[in-house]
């Protein structure tokens, strides 16, 4: 089943196309929604309530463009939304390791929580706008032109984001990597 | 002359200026930052899948659960609530209401017969008047 047609299945109310959908891509909607808010209690939430609204609002969903950046989309303006009415700074400038880490999966090793923890820690010291895009870039796969897209900003601004992450990540993850 | 130009070419493309250094630099950042964040990628707890599917796919099986439970309810009260009216103390009527039970059984089947006799007559009174039609008919023909 591909992505046209998880979008045509959820349209018609089709659980199976829903469950397809959730497979596919809820680890990466999951991933951005948690490394955006910084909290993982908040992140669940804000996961049921996005895949809330694709289901509800299956039939808006433009066929012209990817499911894909729908998706991501909905998860920008949930996010959003969630960081407003929270009006928490320390929300929205710092990635709280301890709420992040909670539940590390059964399959981590070592090595990989040195390095998540690691890249935690330079993901929380980018600002927000670029920590945006390079979630949404890295985790949903879209091009930098759907992402301008789905932030409403111009392309040029996206890629300027983008550029300015990936030098401090860099800086960040360059003890790790030497 | 690397610039930042020669960088977003690097993010858009994959592939910076040929024989530039600093562009192979950015690349292996971008490498690298995607390598951790591939790394640090999470996955929603099964609970919470759980939660999202059942939501969804067990939301219309169940609203026609309530809605099977309420009619049986209906149903239910529409049989059993009559059962449970108590009858109202008669006592001081004197027994006349018996009398006018009656009498309102007996007119009912007054009625009944009353209709079923004015069809009987509507009826005789129809096959009268073709007979009579038939039979000026056939002193037309005649």
């Amino acid at each position: 089943m591909d992505d046209q047609q998880i979008a045509a299945g959820i349209r018609a109310k089709d659980a199976e196309a829903f469950r397809e959908l959730v497979e596919r891509h809820g680890p990466g909607l999951y991933s951005f929604l948690v490394y955006r808010l910084g909290d993982r209690t908040e992140a669940d939430d804000a996961y049921a309530e996005v895949m809330m609204k694709i289901w509800q609002n299956a039939e808006r969903y433009q066929e012209s463009g990817r499911l894909k950046a729908w998706l991501y989309t909905i998860a920008h303006r949930t996010a959003l939304d969630r960081l407003r009415k929270k009006s928490d700074p320390a929300l929205t400038e710092a990635l709280e390791d301890r709420a992040i880490s909670a539940e590390p999966g059964p399959e981590r090793e070592a090595e990989s929580r040195q390095v998540s923890q690691r890249f935690r820690e330079a993901l929380a010291d980018l600002p927000e706008a670029q920590r945006e895009v390079f979630l949404m870039r890295e985790y949903s796969g879209l091009s930098f032109a759907e992402i301008a897209a789905a932030l409403g900003c111009p392309l040029g601004t996206a890629l300027a984001r983008m550029r300015y992450a990936v030098l401090k990540l860099r800086k960040g993850l360059e003890e790790f990597h030497a | 002359m690397h610039d930042e130009r020669h960088e977003e070419r690097c993010l858009l493309d994959g592939s910076g200026i040929e024989g530039c250094a600093e562009c192979r630099a950015f690349l292996a950042a971008m490498e690298a930052a995607s390598d951790s964040a591939r790394r640090a990628a999470l996955e929603p707890p099964a609970w919470l899948d759980a939660q999202v599917l059942g939501g969804r796919a067990s939301r219309p099986r169940w609203s026609w659960v309530g809605a099977s439970l309420a009619a049986a309810c209906a149903a239910a009260a529409l049989v059993v609530i009559p059962t449970l009216r108590v009858p109202p103390n008669l006592s001081w009527t004197n027994g006349i209401e018996k009398d006018l039970a009656r009498m309102d059984k007996e007119l009912a089947d007054i009625s009944k017969q009353v209709a079923v006799d004015s069809e009987a007559i509507e009826f005789y009174q129809d096959l009268d008047r073709i007979e009579r039609m038939a039979q000026s008919l056939k002193q037309q023909k005649l």
